[in-house]
């Protein structure tokens, strides 16, 4: 299988504590992946590396097997790449739904016109076109992070990052998000702590505990926990 | 361009401009007329606004007051002139629509984006001061002129201090990851409602017979 993102002997530390060591990570092409581990573990960390947003103390990271070196060299690959925050609040940057959905197609140049008509039609896919038109604050949690579901996928991105997606989410709203999810065909490393979420995602789950980044047995339940 | 907000921005500017450099005249009051016409039903919510703007200019009044007094009522009808004319245009506003006209007026870009997210901050910190503030009564918490009493509120605002840091620091890596190059895109819209029009005939005809006044 050809993989996507490759971590090779990632460390990272910060001036407290060091929160990984030597950790290595392979995703497949339309593989998905979630990561666990308890509070202060390094798990949003770690997906905020492997978005190129900050730099890991050591080792490297390879995307479509090219190394990078920099969070300069990542650039050329942020359009393939798109990154959910744990609050969904700080991912937006315009006002109004539609602007928002649209706002990286626009900052990658493209004409409203054209951008319009491909939001409106991941709006549809996501049938959330009845909130084009308000205000994003205005709106619930689980409305606000599938707007900003919409903003990631209008990109046709390769490679999702999501932080804790289903964070403060109602029953009703997760189902939404796991549907959504689930019909996208496209590699994933998912965050979370919601067992049952993660269950009806992927069995493929890390678990990053005492610095280290360990795959789970799918059949050790007790592990999962 | 979003025609509406610009021009919502335009009599903004223009009545306050007039107001603030010119000498008081009784039309000044025929674009303040409109602007609350087309608000009448929000009339309690204006004047309430402007009541609470108020306790700071009446403070000013004062002061100056005692050396001239017609300069003190010049200064408090001018300020209430400009402040009602404003509440009126914009007591509805979460601000973006502010944003949207400077935008539309071609201000830079970097200055649209920094006064765009100044008042997404600004709307987060008020959030959390008011749950912050919820959290202290739910808490039993009751304030007096104990030393703990001030110990508390200098904990919450360094709290809220850290948190507006971190806010920072993560909306950055949003504009990061999401290709944010300095600019905003706002939507286009071609609309101008009847009040923005009817206001703007208004401001002409004031700046007409003030300009008028000043040169003949």
């Amino acid at each position: 299988m050809s993989c996507s993102i490759n971590l090779r002997k990632i460390s990272y530390s910060n001036d407290k504590k060091e929160l990984f060591k030597s950790i290595d990570l392979n995703l497949g092409h339309e593989e998905k992946i979630a990561i666990i581990g308890s509070n202060g573990s390094g798990k949003s960390t770690l997906l905020k590396i492997i978005a190129g947003l900050i730099e890991p103390s050591e080792g490297y990271l390879e995307i479509f097997h090219n190394k990078i070196k920099s969070l300069k060299a990542f650039n050329k690959y942020r359009n393939e790449i798109a990154y959910l925050p744990q609050d969904v609040s700080n991912h937006f940057l315009c006002p109004i739904v539609i602007e928002d959905v649209i706002f990286s197609l626009r900052a990658r140049g493209e004409s409203e016109e054209q951008a319009l008509e491909k939001a409106e039609k991941i709006l549809e896919k996501l049938q959330i076109s009845h909130l084009k038109d308000r205000v994003i604050f205005d709106l619930s949690g689980g409305e606000q992070k599938i707007v900003a579901l919409a903003g990631l996928l209008i990109l046709e991105p390769k490679i999702l990052l999501l932080d804790e997606p289903t964070n403060a989410l109602d029953e009703e709203s997760e189902k939404k998000i796991v549907k959504i999810l689930n019909s996208i065909k496209k590699s994933m490393i998912i965050v979370s702590h919601h067992k049952s979420f993660i269950d009806s995602l992927t069995p493929t789950i890390y678990k990053l505990d005492n610095n280290d980044l360990k795959r789970l047995d799918v059949v050790d339940e007790q592990n999962r926990k | 361009m979003n025609k509406k907000e610009s021009l919502t921005l335009l009599n903004s500017f223009c009545y306050s401009f007039l107001v603030a450099f010119s000498s008081l005249e009784i039309l000044f009051l025929l674009p303040l007329c409109i602007a609350l016409f087309f608000e009448k039903e929000h009339l309690k919510q204006i004047f309430k606004k402007l009541i609470l703007v108020n306790f700071f200019i009446v403070v000013l009044v004062i002061f100056v007051s005692f050396q001239n007094i017609d300069e003190a009522l010049t200064l408090f009808l001018r300020t209430n002139l400009i402040l009602l004319f404003n509440i009126s245009l914009f007591h509805k506003s979460k601000g973006y629509d502010i944003v949207r006209g400077f935008d539309a007026l071609g201000f830079p870009a970097k200055v649209v984006s920094v006064f765009y997210f100044s008042l997404t901050l600004i709307n987060f910190l008020t959030k959390d001061f008011i749950e912050t503030k919820n959290t202290l009564k739910a808490r039993g918490f009751k304030r007096d002129t104990s030393l703990f009493t001030y110990q508390t509120y200098g904990n919450i605002f360094g709290m809220i201090f850290i948190k507006a840091l971190k806010k920072s620091e993560d909306m950055k890596y949003s504009m990061v990851s999401r290709g944010f190059e300095d600019r905003i895109y706002f939507l286009t819209s071609s609309t101008i409602g009847n009040m923005q029009k009817i206001l703007f005939v208004s401001l002409v005809l004031v700046l007409g017979k003030v300009l008028y006044e000043l040169f003949y």
